[in-house]
């Protein structure tokens, strides 16, 4: 029997209507994107029928509690190796160059999104057996989980990978690694920043100069990066209004559905659009990182910051290409994006995050 | 206890958040920056994005003949075109590309998924399509909205390989050419003239681009367009060439290799100009392949070299009559000077040898150069010396390039004591002299060189300079845009007596010498055969005549002008590597050149 009163008590409202407010933002402007005169771009339905299955998921998911998950995390976890796997079987496809996608039937999955929620379980069921003190034996569990996944992913598709980096990162900073370690391994990596550039892939490298000066080559490695900025910018203060974008009517921004979606999201709603979203994801990332503090253990806890991690990074990493301030990383947008597994992998990390904060009364 | 207490952990993960929240601040900041400061400008940008203004092509002129016969056309050329932006699965595209091409479809693929254009810059699949694979694709385009045809024009040589190095070829412009003054006038991707005609005359063939100003889409797709400037038609050339005489020279020429060159001797304008073996210029357009190009570069026939104004060959005995010339002009040898030919004679201690083993026996000038006897010039040589000789050479513009309107021209050698001491680091030896008497040794002449030879005897002395081009009017309105100017380049001082004797001798060896195959009932032709060791050298001692290599076999010339009484022509014909003599090979070519040219006025055998 639900007790309804207690569940309006203890239920995050502010993270469920941000989550589910951006998702309809979402499902808002693929529409403008992709219409193409009367009548709702087919894209758009997709993505409403994602969004019904990810809401039926979340709500899937803060009935379990998260303990009882953590039983599944194994399976789960085993699970998307597995799908991940399947990607180079001839069940695999390639879209838009990267061979990331399983068709099953009419629909087509991605299967790093739900890796990405198997791998922060996982991870925090790992970094949630431990004593007192951090072990070494705790941060090679933590890297191993991350590191399979990230492996497998970054064969095909290095941008999502990369995104795995911070998620152990995070994790093993707030379980309490020494700062001496820390800024170690911070000196490692800048050492190895000139190693890497010297073995990156020509067209990497490209990617990268290109952010420090597009007017290299315009039409194309530049033009992305180009055109991204002449549509933010080209939305002013107040915006161009939904639906009436140039550049987005016109199609000068290309994947304008999918990765550059924030870009439409600024012409078209302007600067007071795109900071309004901006505040949502503050919101969502402030409601996760209280729900970590106030988790009832380490399991809840580990849950939220990785939940927080995966939101933060994509949110940098995609913002950041679209304001013209990072390489292209073919990143989605949480939550706004065209495309159901990425939706589907966020709606139930968010419920990762109200889940925790409900149960952190309760006796376990 | 929740896991907040855990002070390192709740301070950690307060971090991380402000890190992420920092970020967010970071992209508002940058927000504002794009939007609100630079808001305007780029919203400018935007605007200028969706206004493209392209470039119409201006459509070349047409290159047409003295009587307007079309020698270079335009046509228009249907391609397949693939918009990658638009396209789902490239695999099927090029499966159904392949069935309209008749192609392997992996070859198609390979084609587009190796294409190093930006993905937004459509790629051209196919060129040039029949009609019924346009109808085919036309008829298909619902399935494949990625696929769209489009049309370029391209030039058009409606008589194939006729005078296909004087009219040249087109090609796209490359980095080089946009750099030159002389094509300034064009801009990337243009056409250009790469050879002939199409290189001299394009800024008046190219015309002037106009200006569409589009509303595209990202994918180039206009949603509106208008005309801002109309595009100005290339203006049309007319040459001088006339196509029938064109077509003589080359069925004449066909199957040999040599040059046929004639000119109109009244004012330098050029009839014919063929060189042979030759290609067809229709290969070459819209892109050649890089097979045939091959094909065309290692022929050892070389097909692309226009020999008639790059090849060089010694005149052999057509250099007799110039050095006739020298001689009477010097006075140091008269033409009623006589000497005995006896088939060789001993000059600077070493054997020279007439072509005649039996000799022509005592002879004077005029004999002597309608039988081409040898040793008649030896003598001549010695006796007035090498500068004469080159002093008149030099007159009439041996030695250097004629300055006619097509690229390429070479000059050619005239020797001289300095040239050889320049050149050879040697002295003038009296050797050279006798082998310039005949016309061998360093001696190298252009085709073009010889007909313009033919004009200074026929003009009296008058050398205007050689063109192929007549004027240019504009395609619209038919009127005259340019104008060719006369230009008389030297005036060669023949004194009367010389100029007597040169019209009776030639006209003598077309009646009753060497090159009477050349005769043409009807009309009276002047001329001189030549027979040219080729400058390989002399075949081995005993090597019989028909095993020798080709290197060592002769080229046959024929020079002259026509009609004796008021010359309206001149001509020059060379046969390389034929192993024959002049009057055998060269003057039948003549022959059939002044047949097409007088064809309105020479008696037709039989009648």
């Amino acid at each position: 029997v639900i007790d309804w009163r207690r569940l309006a008590r203890d239920l995050d409202w502010p993270l469920l209507l941000a989550t589910v407010a951006l998702a309809c933002i979402g499902v808002a402007f693929v529409d403008s994107a992709k219409a193409t005169g009367a009548g709702f771009a087919p894209e758009a339905t997709r993505q409403i029928v994602a969004l019904v299955i990810s809401l039926i998921a979340m709500v899937i998911c803060l009935r379990i509690d998260y303990r009882k998950l953590a039983v599944l995390a194994p399976w789960a976890y085993g699970l998307g190796i597995v799908l991940l796997l399947l990607v180079f079987t001839p069940l695999g496809t390639e879209i838009g160059g990267n061979r990331a996608w399983l068709r099953l039937g009419s629909f087509s999955l991605q299967p790093s999104e739900p890796m990405k929620v198997a791998t922060v379980l996982m991870l925090a069921v790992a970094a949630s057996k431990r004593d007192a003190r951090l072990r070494l034996g705790d941060l090679l569990a933590q890297t191993s989980v991350v590191a399979v996944p990230m492996g497998i992913i970054a064969i095909q598709d290095l941008g999502t990978a990369l995104t795995f980096v911070p998620l152990l990162a995070a994790s093993i900073f707030v379980s309490g690694l020494r700062w001496r370690w820390i800024i170690a391994a911070v000196v490692l990596v800048a050492c190895l920043v000139p190693v890497g550039w010297k073995y990156a892939k020509p067209y990497h490298r490209d990617r990268v100069r290109v952010v420090f000066n597009p007017d290299l080559d315009p039409s194309g490695r530049g033009y992305h990066s180009i055109q991204s900025r002449i549509t933010v910018g080209s939305g002013g203060f107040f915006g161009r209004g939904y639906k009436e974008g140039p550049q987005n009517r016109l199609g000068f921004l290309p994947e304008r559905h999918t990765d550059y979606i924030f870009a439409i999201i600024a012409e078209e709603w302007g600067f007071l659009g795109a900071f309004g979203v901006l505040g949502l994801y503050v919101l969502l990332l402030a409601r996760l990182c209280d729900a970590a503090i106030l988790a009832k253990d380490r399991l809840g806890a580990i849950l939220c910051v990785g939940a927080m991690t995966f939101l933060g990074v994509h949110l940098a990493i995609n913002v950041g290409m679209v304001l013209g301030l990072l390489p292209t990383i073919g990143i989605p947008l949480p939550l706004v994006s065209y495309g159901g597994s990425s939706l589907l992998a966020f709606t139930v990390l968010m419920a990762f995050g109200a889940n925790v904060r409900m149960r952190r009364m309760a006796r376990s | 206890m929740p896991v907040g207490a855990d002070a390192v952990f709740a301070r950690r993960t307060r971090i991380l958040y402000w890190v992420f929240t920092s970020i967010a601040l970071v992209f508002a900041g940058r927000l504002w920056l794009l939007q609100v400061v630079q808001g305007e400008r780029l919203r400018g940008q935007a605007h200028a994005n969706s206004r493209k203004e392209r470039q119409i092509a201006a459509p070349r002129g047409l290159i047409v003949d003295r009587k307007g016969r079309m020698l270079v056309g335009n046509r228009v050329s249907y391609d397949l075109v693939l918009d990658r932006e638009r396209m789902d699965d490239a695999l099927a595209v090029a499966a159904w590309v392949a069935q309209v091409t008749g192609e392997e479809p992996e070859a198609v693929a390979r084609r587009i998924q190796e294409s190093k254009e930006p993905s937004f810059r459509p790629v051209t699949l196919a060129r040039d399509l029949a009609f019924s694979q346009v109808a085919y694709v036309e008829a298909r385009r619902e399935d494949l909205p990625e696929l769209s045809i489009e049309t370029r024009i391209l030039r058009q040589y409606p008589n194939g390989s006729v005078a296909a190095h004087a009219l040249g070829y087109v090609s796209e412009i490359s980095e080089a050419e946009l750099a030159r003054p002389e094509l300034k006038h064009h801009h990337a991707r243009d056409l250009v003239g790469k050879s002939g005609i199409e290189r001299t005359y394009d800024a008046i063939l190219s015309g002037t681009p106009g200006v569409r100003r589009n509303t595209v889409n990202n994918l180039g797709r206009e949603i509106s367009t208008e005309i801002v400037v109309e595009p100005v038609p290339g203006a049309n050339v007319h040459l001088a060439i006339d196509l029938e005489v064109q077509r003589a020279a080359e069925e004449a020429l066909a199957g040999r290799r040599g040059a046929v060159v004639m000119l109109d001797a009244r004012d330098g304008s050029v009839l014919a100009i063929a060189s042979s073996p030759t290609y067809d210029p229709n290969a070459f357009v819209g892109g050649i392949s890089d097979v045939r190009w091959k094909q065309y570069n290692e022929d050892s026939t070389k097909p692309l070299q226009f020999r008639a104004i790059a090849g060089t060959y010694p005149p052999g005995s057509v250099w007799k009559a110039l050095v006739s010339g020298a001689a009477i002009q010097s006075g140091k040898h008269r033409p009623s000077t006589t000497v005995t030919c006896l088939g060789s004679m001993v000059i600077y201690g070493s054997v020279r040898h007439c072509w005649k083993e039996e000799g022509h026996g005592t002879i004077s000038m005029m004999p002597a150069l309608i039988h081409s006897c040898n040793v008649y010039y030896y003598t001549a040589g010695r006796d007035i010396g090498w500068r004469p000789i080159i002093e008149l050479g030099e007159e009439i513009g041996f030695g250097k390039a004629t300055g006619i309107d097509l690229p390429g021209e070479v000059g050619g050698v005239l020797p001289s004591d300095a040239w050889k001491r320049k050149t050879l680091k040697e002295q003038w030896y009296p050797g050279d002299t006798i082998n310039l008497a005949i016309g061998q040794g360093f001696l190298g002449v252009t085709p073009l060189q010889a007909a313009q030879f033919g004009m200074t005897i026929a003009n009296r002395g008058t050398v205007h300079r050689p063109h192929l081009f007549d004027h240019a009017s504009d395609p619209l309105t038919g009127e005259t845009t340019h104008r060719s100017e006369d230009a008389v380049v030297s005036q060669v001082d023949w004194k009367p007596e010389t100029l007597d004797f040169l019209y009776e001798a030639l006209e003598g060896v077309v009646t009753k010498g060497t090159g009477t195959r050349a005769k043409l009932p009807g009309v009276r032709v002047a001329g001189k055969t030549g027979t040219a060791q080729p400058s390989s050298g002399e075949a081995p001692k005993g090597m019989p005549r028909d095993k020798r290599p080709e290197r060592y076999q002769e080229h046959a010339w024929f020079m002259g002008f026509a009609p004796v009484e008021a010359p309206e022509v001149a001509f020059a014909i060379v046969l390389e590597h034929v192993g024959l003599h002049g009057g055998e090979a060269a003057a039948p070519v003549a022959h059939d050149i002044l047949a097409a040219y007088f064809a309105d006025r020479a008696v037709v055998a039989g009648q």
